[in-house]
């Protein structure tokens, strides 16, 4: 009895083992013939490639988004957004005759889900590029396999962190904090405020604006008198608010996204703090006029231009774009573009730009898009070996609430 | 061990193929990087299953063991330089230590209280590794967290490298489970009264359960920050310990092999709802967190014990049928012949 038990479990170990080593030895061949880059895998794809130009073989770019999940109201404008340009591109005839197919991924806000995304696009779709993601963790951890992969790739999420330091093939559309921070100080400096208080998220977004902000103060003769935090689900800020009263502040910077911003301000009202506040291109959208109401009333944003696609000066560089921009987005959706529907809207562009100039070769990709220069919505795109956001703090403006609306300030 | 090879060694021999086997049927790199995820997870709930099943305590912070755990290794090789399996053994020995210190200041509270005590753990965990930015880098978290080299840093070989450790916390659990310490977590989880009676100190059996499951979960996170190269505190949180909670209650709190079972169930409906989010747009998302709920409230409600328990025992019952028709037979036979 004993004797056939061990037999029964000896079998399959047997078995295993026995697969253990032609794992063994198939795992070690991959590996070892990578770095010429003619393994088993790779080479369909290079012998599609001569034959897709013929054959009008669209290029294949990935683009994950966060479509559900905390970051969701970023993901969902930028998908469609990008899905109007795609379509635009390809009716007018796509990169060298060959059609953009898009193939969209989700990663429900999660940075898991956004590497396995990545690494199925790539393993499964063969993708030649990448969009995405909206937000910074997501695309930090996207990034990281991107760069190892060699695969270039178009971030739409905030963080510096993401081209800082700067890795090759790696890429982003949006303002930075450290933009916003800037272009926020030289407002204070035009209008002779030297004492700032701070209320920033504890989120990435929110602790990202407070790094920015202490580092570039002495820069602009800016003293942060109080520097107070919330968590991005508090309902109530009025024990900071009243710290903040308190000082001798002569401005308050708010950096969040939306709800918690317009909770400060109105929460400030009641408490008639009785200073200008100035919030983040965070909460620069319609939600924040609508959840703020009257309360709304004098408040100060920085943003980027596409908040007020009407006021934008007909001179300006940026203006032909935006308006054809806006226009096809609102006859596509029926709503306003707001700035994520921007930088997925930039980020297709500068991608389809770059593959033109790479005469559709994704390889060079990376490359190329170091020199691009491109006027976008968001701004004019310098990217350059140093810089791969290629953004300034003049592509920001700042605005004024005003009777419900936004207002440009001059 | 000659005990556990008896016991379980069909199950083991079946469980090795399968996972040897699993890259291979399943080409796709994808597919191996899902396979590596399911394992950073069974090891948490391996972990898990001791403290509940065989304990009978409950842990709503599993996640923050599994948070330092992938903490202390990224730090150490990230900031120090050290080299990524050094990182490893320390995130073993840190959790270990965080779920000692914790184990003794709870070692009275029982039932919700210990529930609340360890959400409460779970909840400071995160905060303070959000707030303690010059070492996590705050809430915008490490990245450039080196590979673990194992022949290459290819998804295969990672997929080799934490099967294999999920193999040894098999193995070191099963055997744990029959052995003396094994009976007396049992005696314990029966009745904590009768155990004590019987001469088992069970505060002591508790607290080494406990440190045990903190360990497991803080190997599987570091093992988690150098497969993902970026770390941020997001993942660390309650939703998390209660996705890691669900998987032992489907699997069957009781039964080690429930723990990967259920492990196994809840990670392929979520790769299954992503894969048919692909012809039903409607599935996309959170949906799966609804799915999980109705999962868990149907097992509570109609299976309390557990998946493989339940189909265990289903199993011997149509095996005792079985064998008393046959007894039945014969007997009729001699009856005939007498």
């Amino acid at each position: 009895m004993k004797k056939s038990q061990i037999k029964k479990w000896l079998y399959p170990l047997a078995v295993a083992s026995l697969v253990m080593l032609s794992a063994c030895g198939g795992g070690a061949q991959p590996a070892g013939t990578s770095g010429g880059g003619s393994t088993g895998g790779e080479q369909p794809a290079g012998q599609a490639q001569p034959a897709a130009e013929s054959s009008k073989e669209p290029i294949k770019v990935g683009a994950i988004f966060s479509l559900t999940g905390a970051n969701s109201p970023l993901g969902v404008p930028e998908k469609q957004a990008v899905e109007l340009l795609l379509k635009e591109i390809n009716e007018a005839g796509g990169v060298d005759g060959r059609p953009v197919e898009i193939i969209f991924e989700d990663d429900k806000s999660d940075n898991t889900e956004a590497v396995k995304a990545i690494k199925k696009l790539v393993s499964k779709d063969k993708i030649v590029a990448v969009l995405g993601s909206s937000g910074s963790g997501p695309s930090l951890g996207m990034a990281e396999f991107a760069a190892a992969e060699k695969l270039p790739m178009i971030s739409m999420a905030a963080a510096d962190q993401v081209t800082n330091p700067v890795r090759a093939g790696i890429f982003k559309t949006p303002h930075t904090d450290v933009h916003g921070t800037k272009r926020i100080f030289k407002y204070l400096q035009e209008k002779g405020i030297t004492k700032i208080a701070t209320l920033n998220d504890s989120n990435p977004y929110g602790s990202g604006w407070t790094q920015q902000i202490q580092k570039y103060a002495p820069e602009y003769g800016i003293t942060i008198v109080a520097e107070e935090k919330y968590g991005t689900k508090d309902p109530s800020m009025s024990s900071q608010l009243t710290k903040i009263k308190g000082t001798d502040a002569q401005a308050l910077i708010v950096a969040g996204t939306n709800p918690a911003p317009a909770t400060i301000v109105k929460e400030a009202k009641q408490l008639n703090l009785g200073i200008p506040i100035i919030s983040s291109h965070g909460s620069a959208n319609s939600k924040f006029l609508e959840l703020v109401g009257d309360a709304g009333e004098g408040v100060l944003m920085v943003a980027g231009k596409l908040l007020v696609p009407d006021q934008v000066d007909a001179n300006d560089p940026q203006a032909a774009i935006i308006k054809k921009f806006v226009d096809g987005y609102k006859a596509a959706y029926n709503a306003e573009p707001d700035g994520f529907a921007g930088y997925g809207y930039d980020g297709l562009n500068l991608l389809v730009e770059g593959l033109k100039q790479a005469g559709g070769d994704a390889s060079k990709l990376g490359e190329v898009l170091e020199k691009v220069n491109y006027v976008g919505v968001t701004g004019e795109f310098k990217f350059s070996a140093e810089d791969h956001n290629g953004l300034t703090e003049d592509s920001m403006i700042m605005v004024e609430v005003k009777d419900g609306k936004f207002q440009l300030l001059k | 061990m000659k005990q556990v090879i008896q016991k379980w060694g069909k199950s083991f021999g079946i469980y090795l193929v399968l996972m040897i086997l699993f890259p291979f049927v399943m080409p796709d790199e994808y597919y191996r990087s899902v396979g590596i995820i399911i394992g950073l997870h069974a090891i948490v709930t391996i972990g898990l299953c001791l403290v509940m099943g065989l304990a009978g305590q409950i842990s709503l912070g599993q996640a923050a063991f599994w948070g330092i755990g992938a903490y202390t290794s990224a730090v150490l090789t990230t900031k120090y330089g050290l080299p990524p399996l050094v990182g490893l053994v320390a995130s073993a020995i840190v959790p270990g230590l965080f779920a000692f210190i914790l184990g003794r200041a709870i070692a009275g509270l029982q039932g919700y209280y210990l529930a609340m005590a360890t959400l409460a753990f779970g909840y400071i965990v995160q905060i303070g590794i959000t707030e303690w930015e010059p070492v996590t880098g705050g809430a915008s978290g490490m990245i450039s967290i080196p590979r673990v080299p194992f022949f290459g840093d290819s998804e295969l070989s990672m997929y080799y490298l934490i099967w294999a450790v999920v193999s040894c916390v098999l193995l070191f659990s099963l055997n744990l489970l029959n052995s003396r310490v094994g009976r007396a977590f049992r005696a314990i989880h029966k009745s904590e009264i009768a155990a004590t009676s019987m001469g088992i100190d069970v505060r002591r059996f508790k607290l080494n359960a406990f440190v045990v499951s903190g360990m497991f979960a803080g190997i599987s996170g570091g093992l988690y920050a150098h497969y993902m190269g970026i770390l941020d505190p997001q993942p660390f949180g309650l939703h998390e310990s209660i996705k890691f909670l669900t998987m032992v209650v489907v699997g069957g709190m009781t039964s080690i092999w429930g723990a990967l079972i259920g492990t196994l169930l809840i990670n392929f409906i979520s790769e299954g709802l992503i894969a048919m989010s692909e012809f039903v747009p409607g599935l996309q998302g959170d949906i799966d967190t609804i799915v999980f709920g109705g999962i868990l409230v149907l097992i509570i409600m109609f299976m309390p014990e557990g998946l493989v328990p339940r189909i265990r025992s289903l199993y011997e019952k149509s095996r005792a049928k079985k064998a008393k028709a046959r007894e039945e037979l014969q007997r009729m036979e001699r009856k005939a012949t007498t």
